[in-house]
């Protein structure tokens, strides 16, 4: 594959054309069956359809040139994906005036108490995945970053951790409360609509 | 023991808890009814989170793209074939190119360059007086676009108190502090300011029609569909509307911007700097007149130069010093008396006239311009041949510039606010740059930064209202997989057809201008300040 990719080097010197059919077949068919995957974590990352159209694209070329680096033991999604986190991570850093806020001191999650009822009926009986997807929308960034991190990449703790430049305990305790957060925004809806 | 916490066992349920950890709390939930239960709740919270946030919308894959991130020889590449169309375009489209457009030339580096050169020379000559009423006008400016500032940040917030001590901290540092300011608005009807009242502040004022019969002893800032000015202005006057009519006597310099700029006024102290389709004076000015327009109509005595450009320039007072002229034809009519030279840059020798009675006591220039043609009307086939190649040309240029700058194809504007902020930004950049080069060329060491800074200031201009035709478009066709030059595409048509309506072409194309250069302005200070955001709105 990779070979095939290093042979059309040459076309981006012949201008600025689409290249799509002349990409080898094996990464436009990669490309085709995970444009949506990466389009969405995008989405979910950045919050707007035009940013995330836009980085989406800017996600398979880097992963194009990179193709070279690609462990192919590996599963092309899971590599993609991280692609794109980074990518959009990298762009939601530049683009915020201030630090994440990731880094406070006060990792401890309050209210650690039993094991009683948290409420997660609200998410798991939620019928309309248009209004999770609106919580998770809009959640601060310090909060939606990890949850669309772990619930829609699927990487573990540790990754998160790493790329957020934070603890594992401190994952968690982002994850907990923008679970707690949604549960609370999901369960008021569903009081308004009930009202 | 103890029940296990909500994050431990969260932590857990996500499989993120290390081995120890683990079996202790498996351990405990094997025992433990209520936490065995909300172990499995949490999972099947994770699930839900999963499921929902997994794209449903069948959305189509767009071609992919590489060109967005050419390499540097892709880019010079791109250089390399609009290099190429720019030595071949003027051979093909010269003779085709009408008359007034010539100099406006997109091909035509000499030319632009010839211009500019003469523009600098023409500032560092006149640069005091200009100076004083540039500052003073970006000043005003900038105060409007720090107040459109603040609103935009500060519209979610409480931060009213705070905004107005920042307008009152930003006013006391506004010009002439002995002056008060006296801002009227009127967004429906008329700013009437009637006989017999005088004004002893600046005045500001906005509306449908701004009429000023009374005097104004401060300087004169109006903006409106309509502005008539007849009293008498102590200071100067900037004005901008689509018809301006001055019959007041000024003592300072009059800059304005107006389809129709007709100016009988008695007398104007300082300076005429004119812009518009038609600008008409019969005034005495007492300095220079700087004119701007398709039919430029200088009839009054003019105290130093004349610097006209336009499809065609008439000169019929008395001026003192020279008269330079970009135009297709020149005309000294009857009572016309040169002082200095008269330098015609136009068409053909046929297009110069000098009535028998006009005098002229320095020496009559005439340089012919090959690209410039004969006569063009919009009926003709030449207007819209024209049209193609500004089309051409400016799809080109702007094809180039989104290539390699793709985060420009990001810019949008979204909402009023920021294009007010943009337009702001815009008029700012728009009399800065030649104010601050004028400074700069006023210092010997200064002259070829200033002569960079217009050259910039030019080219910026030319990209200003490419870009801000991009974001039309990309506007019209949001959310529709369109490819970056399709967009650009259909937002030129747009502009072309706008800026060439009647009556209010003009106007638009001022202010799509303003507003393009505003984006790139404020474009261009973001990436400076290392905020490179992507997709940002203004």
């Amino acid at each position: 594959m990779t070979a095939g990719i290093r042979a059309l080097d040459g076309i981006g010197a012949a201008g600025a054309s689409r290249v799509d059919e002349a990409l080898s077949e094996d990464f436009a068919e990669l490309y085709r069956s995970h444009y949506r995957r990466v389009l969405g974590l995008c989405l979910r990352l950045l919050g707007r359809r035009a940013q995330a159209e836009e980085a989406a694209q800017e996600v398979f070329v880097k992963a194009y040139r990179a193709m070279d680096r690609y462990d192919p033991a590996q599963p092309f999604a899971a590599w993609i994906l991280r692609i794109a986190s980074n990518h959009c991570i990298d762009l939601i850093r530049r683009r915020a005036r201030e630090p994440l806020g990731f880094d406070d001191a006060d990792a401890d999650v309050e209210a650690a108490a039993g094991p009683e009822d948290g409420g997660e009926a609200a998410l798991t009986g939620a019928q309309d995945a248009e209004a999770v997807r609106a919580a998770v929308d809009a959640l601060p960034e310090r909060y939606r970053l990890p949850v669309v991190l772990a619930y829609f990449e699927e990487a573990s703790y540790d990754e998160i951790a790493e790329r957020l430049g934070i603890t594992r305990n401190h994952v968690g305790v982002l994850l907990l409360r923008a679970r707690r957060a949604l549960r609370a925004a999901l369960m008021e809806r569903e009081l308004e609509s009930t009202s | 023991m103890t029940c296990p916490d909500e994050l431990e066992l969260m932590m857990r349920a996500d499989g993120a808890l290390d081995p120890d950890a683990c079996a202790t709390v498996d351990d405990h939930a094997a025992a433990c009814g209520r936490c065995a239960a909300r172990l499995e709740a949490l999972r099947a919270e994770a699930g839900a989170l999963s499921a929902a946030l997994v794209l449903e919308e069948d959305v189509p894959v767009p071609p992919l793209d590489v060109a967005g991130g050419l390499p540097w020889f892709g880019a010079l590449a791109v250089a390399g074939v609009v290099a190429l169309l720019s030595l071949v375009a003027p051979a093909v489209l010269g003779a085709a190119l009408p008359a007034a457009a010539g100099w406006f030339n997109p091909f035509d580096a000499w030319g632009i360059a010839e211009m500019a050169v003469d523009g600098v020379v023409f500032l560092v000559r006149n640069g005091d007086v200009i100076m004083t009423v540039l500052v003073e006008t970006a000043l005003v400016a900038l105060f409007f676009a720090f107040a459109a500032w603040l609103g935009l940040r500060f519209r979610d917030r409480r931060g009213g108190p705070l905004m107005l001590v920042s307008l009152l901290g930003i006013a006391a540092l506004l010009p002439s502090p002995a002056e008060a300011l006296d801002l009227r608005r009127a967004d429906e009807g008329t700013v009437l300011i009637p006989a017999g009242e005088t004004i002893a502040d600046t005045l500001i004022a906005f509306g449908e029609t701004v009429e000023v019969d009374g005097d104004v002893e401060g300087d004169l800032i109006a903006f409106a569909r309509r502005v008539s000015i007849r009293g008498r202005v102590g200071g100067s006057i900037v004005t901008g509307a689509e018809t301006v009519t001055i019959a007041g006597e000024v003592d300072g310099t009059v800059l304005g911007f107006a389809e129709t700029l007709s100016v009988p006024a008695v007398r104007i102290g300082g300076n005429l700097f004119g812009f518009g389709q038609s600008v008409d004076t019969s005034a005495a000015i007492g300095q220079n007149a700087l004119v701007f327009a398709e039919r430029a109509d200088v009839g009054g005595d003019v105290g130093r130069d004349v610097m006209g450009f336009g499809e065609s320039v008439e000169i019929g007072g008395v001026v003192a010093g020279d008269v330079t002229a970009y135009a297709n034809r020149l005309s000294l009519l009857a009572p016309a008396r040169v002082g200095g030279n008269v330098v015609a840059n136009v068409s053909s020798d046929d297009n110069v006239t000098v009535s028998p009675s006009a005098v002229v006591e320095g020496e009559v220039t005439t340089n012919v311009r090959e690209d410039f043609d004969d006569e063009h009307g919009y009926g003709s086939g030449e207007f819209y041949l024209f049209q193609l190649v500004w089309f051409a040309a400016k799809f080109l240029t702007g094809f180039a510039l989104l290539a390699l700058v793709p985060s420009l194809r990001r810019v949008s504007i979204d909402a009023p606010a920021q294009a007010f902020l943009a337009g702001g930004v815009g008029v700012v950049t728009l009399v800065a740059v030649p104010g601050v080069a004028v400074l700069a060329a006023l210092t010997l060491v200064g002259l070829p930064l200033a002569a960079i800074a217009v050259v910039l200031w030019l080219i910026s201009l030319y990209l200003a209202q490419i870009l801000v035709a991009y974001i039309v478009g990309a506007r019209l066709l949001r959310h529709r997989d369109s490819h970056y030059t399709a967009l650009l595409a259909l937002g030129l048509a747009v502009v072309m057809v706008a800026v060439n309506l009647p009556f209010v072409g003009g106007l638009i194309s001022f202010l799509l201008l303003i507003c393009g250069l505003g984006v790139l302005a404020l474009f261009l200070w973001r990436r400076l300040r290392g905020e490179d955001e992507p997709g940002a709105a203004l």
